[in-house]
């Protein structure tokens, strides 16, 4: 199948998806508290809360909202924001790029570090450096990152004084971000990329090339990593939506001014809109990233065609 | 020759940007402000953002309401009161400040929902402009708090931009009298401010003041350690022991306005039992609320005692202490008929206030301790207010107040339990009704503060919960930084912050 039309058909696929996680969310968010109490606070009457209800459109119907939102939605119109006085759209694509910038950079420090270190550890599988990474990859795998971004903070901020403890606006700010946010998926991807090399380190075109003379360097990089590291970059598009969705914790321990940040407010005031805009653009980057792997595969290997 | 010039380039490079650094003044602040109109917004952190460019007409001082932008005020009768606005002030726009000026505050005031707690009594007030500097407000019938009104929310905006930018507009570039000058909002990043020269006190210190957003406290902390901010807005009292430590850091800790309560709910079905005073006081003597403000919050919170009042609000009088005596509890306990105990719900929020679940916890086992059966139950706070508007919360729950200084706010919040309108329903003596009746009516202070005496009284002997504590608020600045002081009301008066040097 010819790649636009497979693009095209995982599309309208996924749109239903979009639709029912939309559509929990919408009904999600009004079960868990009023905004218009949360917004008006103690002393408010029954009457100014109702009053505000009516302002925000809250009122109606939730079916008849969520028609509304969704006639919205297909027409560029994600909402105003309840809190802001704001269009969604105009918020969510003032944080966006930060967010973006944030997961990609996570992301490209998550592969150089990952693919040398699985690399390494299948090369000396059963010895102390196999351990010595192994150990390490549980580690990133378990690991907080709530916590781990503390624990940078307090050693590379504190004590020696590298980089700056939290903002945005130079690369500087970005190296605590970044590598806390990208713990988790290095430890993945080195896992992945581990047993993807020994896998393929027992192969007999590996054997061949070895008895042949090629050095072992060039076996390792023509051979054997050109062939493992399919399943690992496949799961790299995935890693990407999920380092967006990791953000949202990030962002909020290093200050970074991202869509992470903005949704967790989001939720603390029950701005229900800016929730739903938050979600569906998380939606649509998962599903897009899914595409994207499921794409790969068939560009990577030849064997496994789009279909 | 080379190398002696590049070197006093990069010396004198870096004592410019020593100086640069000097003239900005920078805070490590815990929200990210929604919007920066004053008349639209009632959380005091981000009014204290506002406050460097938009002032207010009046403040507080050791809990009294002085004024700011007026000269005084003459309280004409029980329903006038003139105000009396200093002459030759101009908003940084250049628009005067007159008594238009704040009669057009007041009504676009008023007319913002949000604005609801803050209108109460002044909701058909008429505000008249006498002169030039003379407002004078008639209410339809005694408003005893309306100078603590003018001190939590005067704010006062320039009407013809106000009216061009409309309140929204004006959430986005906000103009005042104050000591610093709108400059720009960068959402999740700073609100940012410059010097305003024509301030009406003088030139301030700083020719530029940066609020940077830094929702977790955590990283406040480790910014003003590591010298990126000069003050640190709100922090924990586990980072204040750390902080103290810290070379070139000033702690401050003051007894903060925010008290906690573990709040009766005789309504829900089966809290019969909390309608008996008795019971009520034996739940008070059951807590040992000094062992809590020692375990959470390393003494840094002062104790409630007897009622639900602080020694800075007006009206305060000292009532006897609930003394920590557990064995006292259940006999008291058992007079009343519950030997046994009885079964409670007690709900508390999670991640809303500081260590507000450990909090729960605690005062659950020290329940359980003398007899009660306690189902806890940890709420987020939208649900935790959801559920308490529908009135199915708990049998008592815990949960903070932050107040303008004057019992009357206080008793105005547990009078709403009557009116259904959030607050936990308790029945009341009748003398304690009529005591909030009149009191809600008395603008004589004397005869206010008097009236408030004997309803504290009320509240020893029947107790409206369990009276816990309030918190210390705590901020830290660099010793680079002069002249702040940290205020009860969490305001920032940035005019008086200056470089110690």
């Amino acid at each position: 199948m010819a790649l636009p039309s497979f693009l095209l058909r995982r599309v309208l696929q996924a749109l239903p998806t979009v639709l029912i996680l939309l559509a929990a969310v919408f009904w999600l968010v009004r079960l868990t508290g009023d905004p218009a109490r949360l917004y008006l606070g103690d002393f408010a009457t029954p009457e100014a809360v109702q009053e505000v209800r009516e302002r925000w459109g809250l009122d109606r119907p939730v079916l008849v909202q969520f028609v509304d939102y969704v006639g919205g939605v297909l027409t560029g119109d994600l909402g105003q924001s309840l809190r802001y006085s704001r269009p969604v759209s105009q918020l969510i694509a003032s944080r966006i790029g930060m967010s973006a910038l944030l997961a990609f950079t996570a992301l490209v420090l998550a592969v150089a570090v990952s693919v040398p270190l699985g690399t390494l550890a299948a090369i000396y599988r059963g010895t102390w450096i196999d351990s010595l990474i192994r150990l390490l990859i549980v580690v990133g795998q378990a690991v907080p990152r709530f916590y781990l971004g503390i624990l940078l903070i307090i050693l590379f901020s504190l004590y020696l004084d590298w980089f700056p403890t939290s903002g945005a606006g130079t690369f500087r700010h970005l190296v605590l971000p970044a590598v806390t946010l990208a713990t988790p998926s290095i430890a993945l991807l080195a896992r992945l990329t581990r047993s993807s090399v020994i896998d393929v380190l027992g192969q007999d075109f590996v054997r061949t090339a070895r008895s042949k003379g090629v050095r072992p360097l060039s076996v390792i990089a023509r051979h054997v990593l050109r062939n493992a590291l399919i399943a690992p970059v496949t799961v790299i598009a995935i890693q990407f939506s999920q380092l967006m969705g990791g953000a949202v914790v990030v962002e909020t321990v290093f200050g970074w001014p991202g869509l992470g940040q903005l949704a967790v407010q989001s939720v603390y005031t029950r701005d229900f809109v800016l929730i739903q805009g938050s979600v569906l653009v998380f939606t649509a980057i998962v599903v897009a990233m899914n595409i994207v792997t499921d794409a790969l595969y068939g560009f990577l290997d030849p064997r496994i065609r789009i279909a | 020759m080379r190398y002696r010039r590049m070197v006093q380039g990069l010396v004198a490079a870096a004592l410019l940007a020593g100086v640069a650094q000097a003239q900005t003044l920078t805070i490590a602040h815990n929200i990210d402000p929604e919007t920066l109109n004053p008349l639209m917004t009632t959380t005091a952190a981000a009014e204290s953002v506002i406050l460097a460019a938009v002032e207010k007409l009046a403040v507080f001082e050791d809990g009294v309401t002085v004024p700011w932008l007026l000269e005084g005020w003459d309280i004409v009768s029980d329903t006038v009161i003139e105000l009396h606005i200093k002459e030759g002030i101009q908003f940084s726009n250049g628009e005067p400040l007159d008594a238009e000026a704040v009669r057009f505050s007041f009504e676009a005031w008023r007319e913002q929902p949000v604005m609801a707690q803050a209108i109460a009594g002044l909701e058909d007030a008429v505000f008249e402009v006498v002169d030039d500097i003379t407002l004078r407000i008639t209410t339809s019938k005694p408003v005893p708090g309306i100078l603590t009104t003018l001190g939590r929310y005067g704010y006062v905006v320039p009407p013809a931009y106000y009216a061009s930018v409309g309140p929204e507009g004006f959430g986005e570039a906000p103009i005042g009298t104050g000591p610093y000058v709108f400059d720009r909002h960068v959402p999740g990043q700073t609100v940012e401010f410059v010097r305003n020269e024509n301030y009406w006190r003088g030139e301030p210190a700083y020719e530029r003041v940066v609020f940077r957003v830094m929702p977790e406290e955590f990283s406040r902390a480790a910014a003003i350690e590591a010298g990126e901010v000069d003050i640190a807005y709100l922090l924990s009292d586990t980072s204040a022991a750390r902080l103290s430590n810290a070379s070139g850091v000033v702690v401050h800790s003051l007894p903060g306005l925010r008290k906690f309560v573990a709040a009766y709910n005789a309504e829900m079905p089966g809290g019969e039992p909390l309608l008996d005073p008795a019971v009520r006081r034996a739940l008070n003597h059951a807590v040992d609320v000094d062992a809590v403000i020692n375990a959470l919050f390393a003494g840094q919170a002062v104790s409630l005692g007897g009622s639900f009042a602080l020694p800075a609000e007006f009206g305060y009088t000292d009532v006897d202490d609930f003394e920590y005596d557990p064995e006292l509890a259940r006999s008291i306990l058992a007079e009343a008929g519950y030997p046994n105990g009885f079964p409670v719900t007690l709900a508390y929020t999670v991640g809303r206030y500081p260590k507000d679940q450990e909090v729960g916890q605690i005062i659950a086992s020290y329940l359980e301790a003398v007899g009660l059966t306690v189902q806890q139950k940890p709420l987020e706070w939208g649900q935790f207010v959801n559920e308490r508007s529908n009135r199915t919360l708990g049998h008592i729950f815990v949960f903070g107040l932050l107040f303008p200084p004057d019992l009357e706010n206080t008793f105005t919040y547990m009078a709403f339990g009557k009116e259904a309108r959030g607050g936990p329903l308790l029945t009341w003596s009748d003398e304690w009704w009529d005591l909030y009746e009149r009191s809600s009516v008395t603008v004589d202070p004397e005869a206010r503060a008097e009236l408030y005496a004997r309803m504290l009284e009320i509240d020893r002997e029947e107790p409206y919960g369990i009276y816990l504590f309030a918190p210390n608020d705590v901020y830290a600045t660099r010793d680079t930084v002069a002249g702040f002081e940290p205020r009860e009301d969490q305001f920032l008066f940035l005019y008086d912050v200056r470089p110690s040097n």
